[in-house]
């Protein structure tokens, strides 16, 4: 797609996500790391509402929750009767890298972390996002999101560096009002409770 | 024929064989200067040895390879350069630099080498660990143990969680992390290291260069390298450019030594161009003028080449010399050729005019030259090798600017002599001495009334005169090294001045048990809030005797079964081979012999170099330093009550602990020094007149002068600082002479026809001083500016009061 086209499908993806801040989806992933032998596949529900709230569950035998409230991440794994907390605004590296994360799905201050280009696809669009700071860039080589018709992301693939890749198929979206409790998250007295990044 | 007509005959008949010898001297004066002369800019050499926080801070300095690193500080206020990757990028292209040893860009827990090399550091600290510690740690080694954290990590893996990612790929069997347990109580890379502002906006590069040499011509050529690199590099850099700013020692060094060599230059020229007014206007009269000028330069080449025979290095207090030098010697030329003037007006040939000349003040010059040689001779007694240097060079000179004037001068001046009309100053002069006889004791009561005021303010509790001890008092004006530390100090509190505390030992073993004592201490400290930070090698002080118990417990295990174990549940678990690689690696450093000092485990490229060399001395292994940094800043001599660990030898420096330490002594030596001085001046002043009265006027006169200078110190908010206090007795030695002269003079049968005749060379003589002294301001060099500026008002006052007190209480005393 040209230039132009390019940034007034930027422009419509933003307006929708405006008109719909807010959607649930169920979405499977397959994760091809260098630590194991064969890919990772792994399958829950996603509920996100603009700006910076999101809640990911991934069922099956190893299960975890992640929630983040915009000031504070959570990821719960009741099989271990663990939690790992973050506070965001802390550190930079973190907190710019999940705000780059965010926004190649809601689409909101795209330019700023990422150069783009867009392709019209047989259903849809496909947007190529390359990280622009060093910073990310260590995080994420590559992230391509697929695009419905009606602006409903149905897939997307990161590269992230030394060749692991990442894909996601979301599927069963529902853009509908998510309530706030769901972004919150409070562990029980008997979960373990770590701070990785030491706050 | 008497010495001054025979010395006044060999200088009017042999003045070719004269002027040769002078171009002899000058010549053989340069070429020891090009061969020999060295400036030693580094500000250490100039702090009383004697004081352990001096000796320590040295040692510092040539045992840490902080001395051998440049800073960069990459700063971006716009927020529109790309830092991550201009970081990324001036670090790539700064290690392929031939002169750059190694390179630290980002912690070393954040790149992949640090977390490779964090393996190899943590097997030498496993084995250090304490008994009970150790034994829980290798239980990870069980092949049940492993069997169940892998496991474990496999379902924390498809949980999702980045932790389990982080541990399969840095400590899979979860030894690692024990392992390096002590290093967190033992120091913070964030803060030993910082390497980012909170706000994002300044970066650091730490470069380890390849200079081994510490001196001024090395940190010179490595400053150009460096700013050629900065040059290529930034040019090279599309998109917005951040500032690249370089600190550190060889960039301060390097500036330093840089700006002696000008600061030689501009204080000699502007002493030499004020000097040379004063005697104009004074004059007005260009051979002689010219005469006095190569007599002087001659005189200053001389005394220096004299320092760097010496001395073999030339401080940076020392550059002050010639100025100084001009600004003395010029005495001399001024008060000789004043009689030859008159002796060839009144119709004398050259000859018998420079014979008169010498007969005159001949002695005078010797007997001022000697004193005031002795007077600076006192600074022998400073402790400080920069004052003691100056005082030596400074004694020698005068000498040699009383022989040169009483001889050179006259062979530059000619046997030409052309009358002029009448003499302005002169005659002003006269009417000044005029209106002083006139009314001696309004004059004496006005001029005590204005001076005891100024004195009450400087000597009472009115205000205070400041005492500077901030390390920034150091620097030279508009120094580059300096506003980068001090931009970085600002935008990164943690990277802030802390204190040194080193300790050594005799082996291994007292090493590791003075350290572990001092952390512990320390950590009390900072539990308590006394401290806010202490960081130490305390973890990478390998205790034997531990170690020797950890390989015995060791010796027990089946290493061969845990790495079956490790290879056989990674293959269940569907591990890939890679991954457990160096858990692998790990297993097989514990089971062969494994290398016990930290330093000899890790590659030159390594980034833990920049931690391990903060911490431990490049020439002894039982040598380190911790760096404290204390809640307030240090202000006060010696350590903060309890800092001093108990039973241990600790040493403590840094810059601002060691000013602070010698703020007290250079109060003393103020004290001292002045006190000896004073002493000097009435020993002096009693040998020359053996009356009380007179006595006491001079000394009056000075204590005057003095505290008319405090009060100016202290209303003009001029700091004193560790040099500048050299100048009270300076002025004490040097303002002397002008009462001594019109006191003289008070002698003569006729009192006011010969001060009327001597009024002009005194004050031209202390207008030349102070312009000597003053053109000290010009300098580059802080002590140097310092030292001028307050010599400079000191001498002016003592010109003053010995007009405006001096002469009327004298004029005064003998009426009554």
């Amino acid at each position: 797609m040209s230039a132009a086209d390019t940034a007034a499908l930027i422009t419509r993806l933003q307006e929708h996500r405006s008109k719909f801040p807010s959607l649930t989806a169920d979405f499977t992933e397959e994760k091809t790391t260098r630590l194991l032998q064969k890919p990772l596949v792994t399958s829950g529900t996603i509920a996100f509402s603009a700006p910076n709230l999101f809640r990911r569950e991934i069922k099956g035998a190893n299960p975890s929750l992640t929630v983040c409230d915009g000031r504070q991440l959570w990821i719960h794994y009741p099989n271990f009767n663990e939690a790992e907390h973050y506070t965001l605004g802390q550190h930079s590296f973190f907190d710019d890298s999940l705000a780059a994360l965010t926004a190649g799905l809601n689409f909101e201050n795209i330019a700023r972390f990422y150069r783009y280009d867009a392709f019209r696809e047989a259903t849809g669009y496909r947007l190529r996002l390359l990280p622009k700071t060093s910073g990310l860039k260590r995080i994420l080589r590559e992230l391509t999101v697929w695009i419905s018709d009606d602006f409903l992301i149905a897939k997307t693939e990161a590269t992230l560096p030394k060749d692991d890749h990442v894909v996601t198929t979301y599927k069963n979206q529902r853009s509908q009002p998510v309530p706030a409790s769901a972004f919150q998250f409070q562990p029980a007295a008997d979960v373990k409770v770590t701070t990785p990044l030491g706050k | 024929m008497d010495l001054p007509a025979l010395l006044a005959h060999w200088i009017a008949n042999h003045r070719r064989t004269l002027a040769a010898l002078a171009a002899v001297l000058a010549v053989i004066s340069a070429l020891v200067l090009v061969w020999h002369a060295r400036f030693a800019s580094d500000v250490l050499d100039l702090l009383p040895h004697q004081f352990d926080s001096v000796r320590v801070f040295k040692q510092f300095d040539r045992e840490f390879s902080q001395a051998r690193e440049v800073t960069f500080a990459i700063v971006d206020d716009t927020g529109e350069a790309d830092l991550d990757g201009f970081i990324e990028d001036f670090a790539e292209k700064l290690r392929a630099e031939p002169w750059v040893a190694r390179v630290m860009e980002k912690s070393p827990m954040e790149s992949p080498e640090g977390v490779r090399d964090i393996q190899r550091l943590a097997v030498p600290l496993l084995l250090n660990l304490p008994p009970d510690a150790f034994a829980t740690a290798i239980q990870a080694l069980d092949p049940a143990a492993i069997d169940t954290r892998l496991a474990r990590l496999r379902a924390a893996l498809e949980s999702g969680s980045p932790k389990a990612e982080f541990d399969l790929q840095f400590d899979a069997l979860g030894i690692v992390a024990p392992a390096l347990k002590p290093l967190a109580g033992s120091f913070s890379v964030e803060q030993t290291r910082p390497l980012s502002s909170p706000d994002g906006t300044l970066r650091i590069v730490l470069a380890l260069t390849h200079q081994d040499d510490l001196g001024a011509h090395a940190c010179q050529e490595t400053m150009r390298k460096v700013d050629d690199f900065r040059q290529r590099v930034l040019a090279s850099w599309e998109g917005a450019k951040p500032r690249v700013l370089v600190t550190g020692r060889t960039a301060y060094v390097g500036e330093l030594s840089t700006k002696m060599r000008s600061d030689v230059l501009s204080t000699l020229g502007s002493s030499v161009v004020l000097v040379a007014a004063v005697f104009w206007i004074g004059f007005r009269r260009v051979r002689p003028l010219l005469a006095i000028v190569h007599a002087l330069l001659l005189c200053c080449v001389v005394s220096v080449a004299f320092g760097a025979l010496v001395f073999r290095e030339l401080n940076m207090i020392t550059i002050g010399l010639c100025a100084i030098l001009v600004g003395l010697g010029v005495d001399f030329g001024m008060v000789l050729y004043g009689i030859y003037m008159v002796e060839r007006d009144r119709g004398h040939s050259h000859e018998e005019a420079i014979a008169a000349a010498l007969r005159h003040h001949g002695s005078g010059i010797v007997f001022g030259a000697l004193t005031t040689a002795a007077a600076f001779l006192c600074l022998l007694f400073s402790g400080c090798s920069g004052f003691i240097q100056l005082g030596v060079l400074i004694a020698f000179g005068i000498l040699a600017a009383a022989a040169l004037m009483m001889t050179v001068f006259f062979v530059f001046l000619g046997a030409n002599h052309h009358q002029r009309p009448a003499d302005t100053l002169r005659l002003t002069g006269a009417k000044f001495v005029q209106h002083v006889f006139d009314h001696p004791r309004r004059r004496a009561l006005a001029g005590g009334l204005v001076l005891g005021i100024l004195a009450l303010l400087g000597f009472g509790p009115f205000g205070r005169v400041e005492f500077d001890a901030d390390p920034k008092t150091l620097e030279p004006r508009h120094s580059s090294a300096g506003s980068a530390l001090r931009e970085i100090q600002r935008r990164m509190p943690t990277a802030g001045e802390p204190i040194l505390a080193v300790v050594s030992a005799p082996d291994a073993e007292s090493f590791h048990a003075a350290w572990e004592k001092a952390q512990a201490h320390w950590a009390a400290l900072v539990r308590s809030g006394s401290l806010k930070s202490a960081n130490s090698p305390a973890a990478f002080a390998i205790s034997s005797s531990r170690v020797e118990t950890n390989r015995a417990a060791l010796a027990q295990l089946d290493l061969a079964a845990a790495c079956t174990a490790l290879e056989t549940v990674a293959g269940r678990e569907g591990f890939s081979p890679d991954a457990m690689q160096p858990a692998l690696t790990m297993l097989d450093s514990l089971r062969a012999a494994p290398q016990l000092d930290p330093r000899q485990t890790l590659p030159p490229s390594s980034p833990w170099w920049f931690v391990l060399d903060r911490f431990l001395a490049q020439s002894s292994p039982h040598l380190g330093v911790a760096y404290l940094t204390p809640t307030q800043p240090v202000r006060t001599a010696g350590p903060p009550r309890g800092l001093a660990p108990p039973g241990i030898e600790v040493h403590f420096s840094g810059w601002a602990y060691t000013l602070a330490e010698l703020v007290p002594w250079a109060k003393t030596k103020l004290i001292q020094l002045t006190a000896a001085m004073i002493g000097f001046n009435v020993l002096v002043l009693a040998f020359c007149f053996r009356r009380a009265s007179s006595l006491a006027i001079l000394v009056a006169g000075l204590v005057l002068s003095i505290g008319a200078l405090l009060a100016t110190l202290k209303f003009a908010s001029i700091p004193l600082n560790l040099f500048n206090v050299l100048a009270f007795p300076l002025v004490l030695g040097v303002g002397v002479d002008y009462g001594i002269y019109l006191v003289v003079a008070m002698r003569a049968a006729s009192p006011q026809a010969e001060l009327s005749t001597i009024f002009k060379p005194v004050l031209l003589s202390g207008l030349t001083t102070v312009v000597g002294f003053g053109s000290l301001a010009t300098a580059q060099n802080p002590a140097l500016r310092s030292l001028g500026t307050v010599c400079a008002l000191g001498v002016g006052w003592c010109l003053v009061t010995t007009f405006f007190f001096v002469l009327p209480l004298a004029v005064w005393r003998d009426r009554r």
